[in-house]
């Protein structure tokens, strides 16, 4: 018996059904036709019928439940690999251009900028402080202003090391979209930011030049290296004076212009909004410091959007960044919060202990 | 599938509940033994977990189960080697009691068990393809990736599973539903 001759294959196609409708009359055809195939044909819906009998066996449970459980895990694993896929480059391109940001400074603060009004108030009151405090609806309390014993101005750290990563991350800064307006917002808080920072009586440099500091956070962290600066970073979003109004009018305009209203607050929250500042960030070159602040920019930013028990693992981890960077105030603040919305829980106890260990001021 | 890989928590279920019955069905002729075949169910499933990332839309999941399945039988099998010298070949399974067609009564009772132990008398990669084929409803293609043996051979061993079951039940004077001869 040959294919050519009886198609054995064929017939068992015909038979199971995997024929398609003009090639089964064929066959159909051959086999009405052909004694020997007919016989095969019968042979094999004999031994399908009798299949037919064999019982449905009843498997057993045992397993079934741990296997469910195994198998909800694992959909959750994928559902936070799918969101960690995006949030990752994300959240590395956003650090990327933001240190770009930093890094490129405008070679002078522009009179009548907030950075001029923050140097003019450091005139006037040297022993201030530039730091920023948290926000005030994230730890339910009003901000207050604060005091710092009186420092001279210094110069942000000018490390060659950071010089050199500054100017590596300057050659990658993401060109200017102007599509992107958030980004450009959170680019001129950070700006102004970096030009309310106290310079001392150096002179501007060229921004090829400029040392950029350790990238400090957005959204509370602005200048947190540079604790008792001379300016306070709450009354950068004051209206300018008349004095400083003329100033302004006499004054050769900036390189490029700030979004004056832009608070780093708002900074945060237009990366957050946009999605671009949702995950930690990675260490892209910045120093244990910077990822600390940009992590700690981040989860102020989370912390504003977050209530309830869910806000426990961001705030105790804010708290322990606090106190790694140094932030007192903003330690005693938020670890305080911790062990009063939340007591009882380990995250409690742990900022307890982190309180009763800060350094003395 | 797709949703499960997505992510979604109650995908997993509705996969196991759909495909479950038949897969032990294959699993205990296959291994022809109830708590082996439980084992083997267990692991295929877990296999099913642990796999569901590299399972791509391209393959139909029937295939993808039925192949992890296959493969932990034959695991199976080559684990109880020290103990039996015909691993995937024992007493019939002792399965349910229920028949496809109760009006076959007594007459269908001993179809079942000749049945059975024709299936169980197949050589192993005949018993899997006939397996497969007769009561896991997969198309002879996709037993083909399955074996990993090439679709005609594949049939072939379906033909000789057939002649071989036909000849079987002639012996014990069953015919089945048609009558005749098996053709050699």
């Amino acid at each position: 018996m040959t294919d050519t001759a009886h198609p054995r294959d064929a017939l068992l196609d015909l038979v199971y059904g995997e024929l398609p409708a003009d090639q089964a009359r064929a066959v159909q055809r051959h086999v009405d036709g052909c004694a020997a195939c007919a016989e095969t044909v019968a042979g094999y819906r004999a031994v399908r019928g009798a299949a037919r009998a064999l019982p449905r066996e009843a498997q057993g449970t045992a397993g079934l439940e741990s296997l469910l459980h195994h198998g909800a895990l694992a959909a959750g694993r994928a559902r936070r690999r799918r969101v960690l896929r995006w949030a990752w480059p994300l959240a590395a391109a956003t650090v990327a251009v933001w240190v770009g940001v930093v890094a490129v400074r405008p070679p002078a603060p522009a009179p009548g900028s907030l950075g001029e009004l923050a140097k003019a108030k450091a005139a006037a009151e040297p022993a201030g402080e530039a730091k920023k405090s948290l926000p005030g609806d994230l730890l339910g309390r009003a901000e207050s202003p604060k005091s710092a014993p009186a420092a001279p101005p210094s110069p942000a750290p000018a490390a060659p090391a950071q010089r050199q990563v500054a100017s590596q991350l300057r050659a990658k800064d993401v060109p200017r979209d102007e599509g992107s307006v958030r980004m450009d917002d959170a680019r001129a808080a950070v700006a102004e930011r970096e030009a309310a920072r106290p310079l001392s009586s150096e002179a501007p440099a060229p921004a090829a030049k400029r040392v950029a500091a350790p990238p400090a956070a957005l959204g509370g962290a602005a200048g947190a290296s540079a604790a008792g600066a001379p300016a306070k970073a709450d009354k950068l979003a004051a209206p300018p004076s008349a004095e400083e109004r003329r100033a302004e009018v006499s004054a050769p305009a900036p390189p490029r212009k700030m979004a004056a209203a832009a608070s780093e607050q708002d900074a945060v929250s237009n990366l957050a909004a946009t999605g671009k500042l949702s995950a930690p960030v990675p260490d892209a070159g910045l120093g244990q410091r910077g990822v600390d602040e940009a992590r700690r920019a981040w989860l102020i930013a989370r912390l504003q959007e977050t209530k309830g028990a869910a806000a426990l693992p961001l705030l105790a981890e804010l708290c322990a960044l606090e106190v790694r960077l140094g932030h007192r105030e903003d330690a005693v603040r938020v670890c305080g919060q911790v062990a009063r919305d939340f007591p009882g829980t380990p995250e409690a106890a742990a900022a307890g202990q982190k309180l009763e260990h800060l350094p003395p001021p | 599938m797709r949703r499960f890989r997505g992510g979604d928590g109650e995908a997993f279920p509705a996969l196991v509940q759909r495909h479950r019955a038949r897969v032990f069905a294959f699993v205990l002729r296959l291994t022809q033994d109830r708590a082996r075949a439980e084992d083997v169910l267990q692991e295929t499933w877990l296999g099913v977990v642990r796999g569901a990332a590299a399972w791509r839309p391209t393959a139909r999941f029937t295939t993808w189960v039925y192949t992890i399945a296959r493969n932990a039988c034959v695991d199976a099998a080559r684990r109880d080697q020290h103990r039996s010298a015909e691993p995937l070949a024992g007493d019939p399974p002792d399965g349910g009691s229920s028949w496809s067609d109760p009006e076959r009564g007594a007459g269908a009772a001993e179809l079942r068990s000749v049945l059975e132990a024709g299936v169980a008398a197949l050589p192993l990669e005949q018993r899997e393809v006939f397996l497969l084929r007769e009561v896991a409803g997969v198309p002879f293609r996709e037993i083909a990736r399955v074996t990993g043996a090439p679709e005609p051979t594949v049939k072939s061993r379906m033909r000789y599973a057939l002649e071989a079951l036909r000849a079987h039940l002639r012996r014990a004077g069953i015919e089945g539903d048609a009558p005749g001869r098996t053709a050699s």
